[in-house]
């Protein structure tokens, strides 16, 4: 029960975060190149068991909310159902089924810390440009695009460690 | 049939994942090809209207200085115009083809390639689709979408977005547009004529076409302008006159003539 109440405040803080701070955070001409896509924080650490249908459904709606408060209909819940889609296989792959403590989230104290980074770093990526892309709706102005996706993907890994500090129990997780 | 069967299994995460890509993308196309997307998944909804609404009610105080100093400009220039030009206001004759409602932006997006504003009132007010809206200083966008409190609003800064505008020097007709390579301070005017003299600092206004702006509102200021190679027109870079940053008070403009103007548009 406790676990379903940290999941949803942490769903409604993350889009709160999203929607009405890292969006207006104001640098000038530099604006467009400082607003991650943090709201799939949460599929990045939920559990690796979880239901993959329900884990998909969760995407999809998280998406489509913050599709609806900056109205762009489908951009955000198409690239967020890739990372939720891109999770597990990616898991499988970096890391032995050992290394995985099944019955906890994904945290930095289980992963370590580089490994966790990297892991998070190439799931965000992979949001950001596949949202990018829809977004221009071209490959006309591509460096652009990819410059855009490494800064915010860095910003949102970087919010992402912060969260895991500020929140995980480091004796709980050892 | 058992091997189809056992095919969906084993497949079955792929295919719920497909299904969902294909839901999205149906939403993203209808939305990219049509002026007037879905209500339901717009910000000018009520649950979520709601959201944006207590936020600016706290961050409005943030930039309650600024907006005074705006009003009050504004409030001189109206000044200005009511004592020199209509000595005796008589009620009877005062043109009111255009009724103005004070609304409130609620939210502005600026950073991305296909920006929507956010506005306080929705159809309860008056308010409908094809209805301009305009700041303190100048033109800001056309409303989209509403429901019963809330509208989206198209502006400026949006790739859909197209106005027809004049300059005032010369009056000279021209297209205002937005391209997602621009900054939101920046918009493009096509078709003016070369032959036409524009000089830096020039003033554009909406030319009352279309009739969604009366004529005379102003749109923005000429920053550089270059002949297009293989034409008789040159593209004009403007410097917008609204801040899309920093906007709270705007008006709806009610133009009370749209219908006659878009009968006699039928009838070409």
């Amino acid at each position: 029960m406790r676990y379903f109440i940290n999941k949803i405040s942490l769903f409604i803080l993350l889009i709160l975060l999203q929607i009405l701070i890292i969006d207006k955070v104001d640098l000038g001409n530099l604006s467009s190149y400082s607003c991650p896509l943090i709201y799939g924080l949460l599929i990045v650490i939920i559990n690796p068991k979880t239901n993959i249908f329900l884990l998909f459904l969760l995407a999809f709606a998280t998406g489509l909310i913050i599709d609806v408060f900056r109205d762009t209909p489908g951009i955000n819940a198409s690239s967020l159902l890739v990372l939720a889609f891109l999770k597990n296989p990616l898991l499988d792959l970096m890391f032995d089924k050992d290394d995985i403590d099944e019955t906890k989230d994904i945290n930095i104290y289980s992963l370590g810390v580089s490994k966790f980074l990297i892991f998070a770093f190439i799931l965000l990526f992979i949001q950001h440009i596949w949202f990018y892309i829809i977004e221009y709706s071209s490959f006309y102005m591509f460096m652009n695009i990819i410059i855009k996706s490494i800064i915010n993907s860095v910003l949102a890994t970087f919010i992402l460690l912060i969260i895991q500090y500020l929140f995980v129990n480091y004796k709980h997780n050892k | 049939m058992q091997n189809i069967i056992r095919l969906i299994q084993k497949y079955r995460y792929f295919i719920i994942f497909i299904l969902l890509q294909f839901f999205a993308f149906t939403l993203i196309f209808s939305w990219k090809n049509s002026f007037q997307h879905y209500a339901f998944i717009s910000s000018s909804n009520k649950m979520f209207g709601i959201v944006y609404d207590l936020n600016s009610s706290i961050t409005n105080y943030f930039n309650l200085s600024y907006n005074n100093i705006q009003l009050q400009e504004e409030n001189s220039k109206l000044k200005i115009k009511l004592y020199n030009n209509i000595k005796h206001i008589d009620r009877a004759n005062i043109n009111t083809q255009n009724v103005f409602i004070p609304v409130n932006v609620i939210s502005s997006n600026y950073k991305f390639s296909n920006n929507y504003l956010s506005i306080n009132k929705g159809s309860l007010d008056g308010i409908k689709i094809n209805q301009g809206l305009i700041g303190t200083s100048g033109v800001l966008g056309i409303v989209m979408s509403c429901s019963d409190n809330y509208s989206s609003v198209l502006p400026i800064i949006n790739p859909k977005f197209e106005l027809p505008v004049v300059h005032e020097k010369t009056g000279s007709f021209g297209l205002l547009k937005w391209s997602k390579d621009k900054s939101w301070l920046f918009a493009i005017i096509d078709d003016i004529p070369v032959y036409e003299k524009v000089q830096k600092d020039d003033i554009f206004i909406s030319s009352g076409a279309a009739g969604i702006f009366p004529k005379g509102i102003e749109v923005g200021k000429l920053v550089s302008s270059k002949k297009i190679p293989n034409s008789q027109f040159q593209e004009i870079t403007i410097k917008l006159v609204e801040d899309y940053t920093k906007i709270t008070s705007a008006y709806i403009i009610i133009n009370r003539e749209q219908n006659e103007y878009l009968e006699i548009n039928e009838k070409r």
